[in-house]
């Protein structure tokens, strides 16, 4: 009876203890606030009583334009039905102007956009977005039949997509999600059909692409790495390394002329989880860093933005130009920052 | 045969249990990876070599350091108090002469007091090496003759509620706060206060020019002290608990708990900025390093960061990261001094760092 009582004691004061170092050991991690300049929300994009909200994937043209996706419904949430969907566009070199709604043309239903990529061909600008269609079942067999999050055009019409999970019901998903099993992948379209290119990845989110076309970046959102992959002409992908970033990496930029990676990630993974749970009222904090990476190898992360939530809640992309950083985020403002150590 | 696939199992089930918990651990941040933070252009300062673990600045620029705190004796390098001029950075730091000073030099936490035109260095100085000897720990005063490079010993402050001291603040003619960073008086008990750092056995103790008492007892370590410029609060960096405290001073030895924060780093000396009265300090964002470095291989690098908090009428605000790096650039930071548009990072026993801090958003509010 004593033993037992003793052995009992012993188990809860080592559990304490053992939660006491691990709370010593930075489990309970603080985010700061942190700008690299001047910062302000973009009119135009945050108007929660019409529905308009969210700025998930920013991509920047070289003469200034930045295309963005917003009003997602990830998972389809029925908590996000008033949720307009919508593409949209901001000029950085007229910043104070407010964002516009693009007009689709040719495409009569209702969009629901997520991971966006922009191809230029002889002049023309096209703009490829996955489409999480609300009404009606995927049809088209030859795209895997999971849940893409994410593309990069390669070329005309192929493209790089991830597929970021595999469950469909939303509670089941949230198990999936804690259960840090690598069922996630990248698959290549290529014009006809596609196929998987990279297997057994946690969580696929963002992808990207170096500007000579040599690697392939993509977001292990479940690991809170990033996975470089080399690139063959046809398609296929080796993997070169995997660098743990210590925040859960969302959407990937690319600087075109430095190569540098501009990464937007949630920094406290419970926060993003529950945000993503319960979409309507909570709140996540934002990190965005620039990754230097040189033959598919990161060298070096810095933190260019940082907040608790107050000021941009669950940051999920980035781009830079010209000294200036755009922050887009799933449900919430598109921010934009001058930023003077850049 | 039973038994075996009972075994099997079981350990099937708690390997898997096991490798989830430490999975949910990894995802609920515990491995914190620092990435780089710069303010703006950052120079090595010359002639800083072997630390800079606690420095403090004058209204005029003249800052004054306590230097090779973690040297061990037989290396041959000396401990010293620095002086650094921040209106010549590209100067070095010089060694300041101590004169009527017989003892042993080993400094650490150090505080300014002015009065009638004169400024007195008060200093924690661990004669006996740090950590060493069982009560030794003083606290020296010096005057310190700017134009001289000179420090003129006054006194030296001893008392039995003196364990092992960490830092001071001077809030009065020879009046002091003093952290006592290990309460325990012999080294194997120290040991053992260190290994239970989950018990708050820690304390402040008020020297108020003649003897000591304990003024705030029952803290989770006691590491950095200052107070507000108007020298109504008083802020504590409990840093086995990761924050930060302050304390109304109704009169010395009556202090009411304000406010405290959670800074989510082990942050080692607080500096006050006296224009804002925010509140700067030199942190160790990982912990396991700075222990594993402490504990078992002095000679390993530990991650740096500087943050800054904003407070008023001791509440506390924002914090912002100011500076971070992951030990590759500059090692153990400690303490963050900024004076108009720069700023000053010193470390346990490494180099120290001058940045201009020209990334500094003004218009951020904490």
């Amino acid at each position: 009876m004593l033993k037992a009582f003793g052995v009992g004691l012993l188990c809860t004061l080592g559990i304490w203890y053992f939660n006491e170092l691990i709370k010593f050991l930075d489990i309970n991690k603080v985010v700061y606030s942190q700008q690299p300049g001047p910062c302000r929300a973009v009119e135009g994009v945050y108007v929660p009583e019409q529905g308009y909200q969210g700025s998930e994937d920013v991509e920047v043209l070289p003469n200034g334009i930045a295309i963005f996706s917003s009003g997602l419904n990830y998972m389809r949430n029925p908590a996000l039905k008033h949720v307009q969907g919508r593409m949209m566009m901001f000029d950085l070199s007229n910043p104070d102007e407010p964002a516009k709604a693009l007009r689709l043309t040719g495409f009569t239903r209702k969009i629901n956009p997520h991971g966006i990529s922009l191809f230029t061909v002889d002049g023309a600008v096209y703009v490829y977005f996955i489409h999480h269609a609300m009404d009606e079942v995927d049809s088209d067999e030859s795209v895997e039949k999971f849940r893409l999050n994410d593309l990069v055009v390669a070329q005309e019409d192929q493209f790089y997509a991830t597929n970021d999970y595999v469950l469909r019901h939303r509670f089941l998903r949230t198990l999936e999600y804690f259960s840090f099993l690598p069922i996630g992948n990248v698959v290549y379209y290529d014009g006809h059909k596609g196929r998987k290119v990279a297997e057994s990845l946690r969580r696929a989110n963002g992808i990207n692409m170096s500007p000579d076309k040599k690697y392939v970046y993509v977001a292990e959102a479940g690991a809170k790495r990033i996975t470089t992959f080399r690139r063959s002409a046809n398609g296929d992908l080796s993997k070169v390394s995997s660098t743990f970033m210590g925040t859960l990496v969302d959407n990937i930029n690319v600087d075109p002329e430095t190569g540098n990676l501009w990464v937007a990630s949630h920094p406290i993974g419970y926060k993003i989880y529950l945000k993503v749970a319960f979409p309507v009222g909570s709140v996540a904090p934002s990190l965005v860093l620039r990754v230097n990476v040189s033959e598919g190898v990161i060298t070096e992360t810095t933190q260019i933005y940082s907040d608790d939530g107050r000021n941009l809640i669950g940051s999920g992309s980035a781009v830079f130009q010209n000294g200036k950083v755009l922050i887009g985020t799933p449900t919430h403002i598109l921010m934009y920052c001058e930023c003077l150590t850049c | 045969m039973g038994f075996f696939i009972r075994l099997f199992f079981c350990g099937i089930i708690v390997s898997g249990l096991g490798l989830w918990f430490m999975r949910a651990l990894e995802f609920s941040d515990l491995y914190n990876v620092v990435h780089k933070n710069v303010p703006g252009p950052c120079k090595f300062v010359q002639g800083i070599d072997l630390g800079a673990e606690d420095i403090s600045v004058l209204p005029n620029g003249l800052a004054i350091m306590s230097t090779g705190l973690m040297v061990p004796t037989e290396s041959g390098g000396k401990p010293a108090l620095k002086s650094f001029d921040f209106s010549k950075p590209e100067q070095p730091a010089r060694d300041l002469t101590l004169s009527g000073f017989k003892g042993d030099l080993m400094p650490h936490g150090l505080s300014l007091y002015s009065t009638n035109g004169k400024t007195f260095v008060y200093v924690v100085n661990h004669p006996a090496g740090l950590l060493n000897g069982t009560g030794e720990d003083e606290v020296l005063k010096f005057l310190w003759q700017t134009d001289k490079q000179t420090l003129m010993f006054q006194k030296s402050f001893k008392d039995p509620e003196f364990r092992s001291l960490n830092d001071l603040v001077v809030v009065g003619d020879d009046k002091f706060y003093v952290t006592n960073w290990f309460t325990m008086k012999s080294p194997i008990m120290r040991q053992l206060e260190a290994i239970l750092f989950v018990l708050p056995l820690q304390n402040v103790v008020y020297f108020d020019g003649k003897a000591g008492t304990v003024v705030l007892s029952g803290k989770y370590g006691a590491n950095g002290i200052n107070a507000s410029p108007d020298k109504k609060y008083l802020y504590l960096m409990e840093v086995n608990k990761k924050r930060l405290t302050s304390y109304r001073i109704e009169s010395p030895l009556n202090l009411v708990p304000v406010d405290e924060k959670n800074l989510g780093s082990l942050c080692d000396n607080l500096d006050v900025d006296p224009e804002s009265g925010d509140i700067w300090t030199g942190c160790h964002p990982v912990g396991f390093r700075i222990m594993g470095k402490m504990m078992f291989n002095p000679k390993a690098s530990a991650p740096s960061q500087v943050i800054r908090v904003g407070v008023k009428n001791g509440k506390f605000g924002g914090s912002t990261e100011v500076f971070a790096d992951d030990g590759s650039v500059l090692s153990a930071s400690t303490v963050a001094v900024p004076y108009k548009d720069a700023l000053f990072i010193g470390t346990l026993d490494h180099k120290a760092l001058h940045c201009k801090l020209t990334g500094l958003n003004p218009v951020l509010k904490l």
